[in-house]
């Protein structure tokens, strides 16, 4: 009998936890390594590079995608207008990835400036950062709907 | 205490995992993930799930994946869990432990211990924080030879992107895995009620994945035979093969599978439909039916047909923290003995005559990092 009152405690603990809301519209440019002869891309064709159903650019790159961590509203808004799916359906589809053993998603970086030093680093990588940063050094593509 | 000092570890890891979402290291080359789960709740009238009259602990888990990329093209997957099922000891074992070598998108060789692609599940067998019910559907991922979790031998798999978005993903495989049967007399492997026949098989799965996002559609199977000859010149052989589709939506998920299982000893076909629905972000309401019938070589009494039928209806509520922690309720009305049976007993009239309706009420939490 000690059980239930246990897991009736975790419920409890869960409902005020406080969990994260929404978010805001915030709008965001996607960056490339300016070796990267691309100068637009679709916006499925960018939806398929950060699900990681498609892994090449058409030049043959390995496309290297790179997110923003969870917390950024900068991340959800890309991943509602260009994923169309909410932030969490999209941490879902990479639990299921995960687990089946079939892939793992895009690493995640704290700050838009370490998300700009990978793409520098990173021929094949793209981006997203808001749309006021100051990217030097990269390229901005332009985003076909 | 036993229960206790687990309730209270995986209480503790719940809450600080709760929002985590895997460890990524050496600079993205390596990859700490998990998950775990425990549950609880009763039933009446027969044994369910682990379950029976007295409210207490059904089982617990916890699991932990690690992947590292050494190269670019080569992947190392490795998966342990650790288990415990009512009234056994906690046990160790190696879910999978493969190595993947992509020569391209479309052409990924797998050797080791391999999850088995077939049907929606499979290889998330173990991960509550992907389904909306604690329990599997049991015609298809209980104690049958369809519900096999790993294998042993050689695997292809690939994805090939096809026009307006679609996208075809395979499986082919070949090697070793263990059929679970119902414990028989002659069973030579048994673990728990159980009995666990060695096999070879081959098999594949197609799923095609529409353009929108979250719907696919898979067909899958294999065919297995037991190595050592039944009788000269013959060997045992099991077939498996089915459908499934699934949406995963931003509210609504659905999931259906109808599987056929045929084989000298029995034929079996199972099938679920299951719906679930997030009514707010965090508040989930889920549904299933299911059916499974299996069809003995030999005229079975009447009285005892209900031990080859399965029909199960369930609803739940889910409180669902963050995609990585859920709590979850449900109520299963069962008609039926093939997955629900009486207690142990040695009063043969009772097992003669079993009660073929059960329900039972489940509890649990799940957690994935």
């Amino acid at each position: 009998m000690r059980t239930l009152p246990l897991f009736l405690l975790c419920g409890f603990l869960a409902l005020f936890a406080g969990p994260a809301q929404g978010s805001p519209s915030v709008t965001y440019k996607v960056v490339v390594h300016p070796s990267n002869p691309v100068t637009e891309v679709s916006r499925s064709r960018l939806s398929q590079l950060f699900f990681k159903k498609s892994t090449q650019w058409d030049s043959g790159t390995t496309a290297m995608p790179v997110d923003l961590n969870d917390s950024s509203p900068v991340r959800a808004a890309f991943c509602d207008e260009v994923l169309k799916r909410s932030l969490p359906a999209v941490r879902a589809f990479w639990q299921q990835r995960i687990f089946s053993g079939r892939d793992v998603p895009p690493p995640e970086l704290p700050s838009e400036t370490e998300v700009l030093a990978f793409v520098r680093a990173n021929p094949g990588a793209v981006g997203y950062v808001a749309v006021g940063t100051p990217t030097p050094g990269l390229k901005v593509v332009a985003i076909l709907d | 205490m036993f229960h206790l000092r687990w309730h209270s570890l995986c209480l503790g890891v719940l809450l600080l995992c709760g929002t985590a979402s895997g460890m990524p290291l050496a600079d993205g080359k390596f990859f700490i993930h998990g998950y775990g789960h425990l549950s609880t709740g009763r039933t009446w009238e027969n044994v369910y799930l682990g379950g029976n009259d007295e409210l207490g602990l059904h089982d617990v888990g916890s699991t932990l994946l690690f992947r590292a990329l050494p190269t670019e093209r080569l992947i190392v997957n490795t998966q342990f869990s650790l288990e415990k099922a009512p009234g056994e000891d906690l046990e160790l074992e190696v879910d999978y432990a493969f190595a993947e070598y992509a020569f391209s998108d479309k052409f990924r060789l797998r050797a080791g211990r391999n999850q088995l692609p077939l049907a929606l599940y499979s290889e998330i067998y173990d991960v509550g924080t992907l389904r909306p019910f604690n329990a599997l559907p049991q015609g298809t991922y209980g104690p049958t030879s369809i519900g096999v979790e790993n294998y042993d031998g050689l695997g292809l798999t690939g994805r090939i992107n096809l026009p307006a978005e679609w996208m075809v993903e395979y499986d082919a495989y070949g090697g070793f895995l263990d059929l679970k049967e119902p414990l028989s007399q002659d069973c030579d492997g048994a673990e728990g009620d159980l009995c666990v026949i060695a096999s070879q098989l081959v098999g594949g799965r197609l799923a095609l994945w529409a353009p929108l996002e979250g719907l696919r559609f898979t067909t899958s199977g294999f065919v297995s035979r037991t190595p050592v000859e039944t009788v000269p010149g013959e060997h045992a052989v099991l077939g498996v093969v089915g459908a499934g589709a699934e949406y995963l939506g931003e509210k609504l998920w659905l999931r259906a599978e109808f599987f056929n299982l045929f084989s000298e000893a029995a034929k079996a076909r199972t099938g679920y439909l299951e719906a679930a629905y997030f009514v707010t972000p965090h508040w989930q309401v889920a549904g299933r039916v299911e059916g499974s019938r299996t069809w003995a070589p030999t005229a079975v009494p009447s009285e005892l047909r209900t031990y080859l039928r399965h029909r199960e209806v369930a609803v739940g509520l889910n409180y669902w923290f963050d995609p990585h922690l859920v709590f979850k309720v449900s109520f299963h009305n069962v008609i039926g003995n093939r997955f629900a049976q009486p207690a142990a007993t040695d009063d043969l009239a009772a097992l003669l005559h079993p009660e073929p309706h059960t329900r039972l009420l489940s509890l649990g939490a799940q957690y994935s990092f």
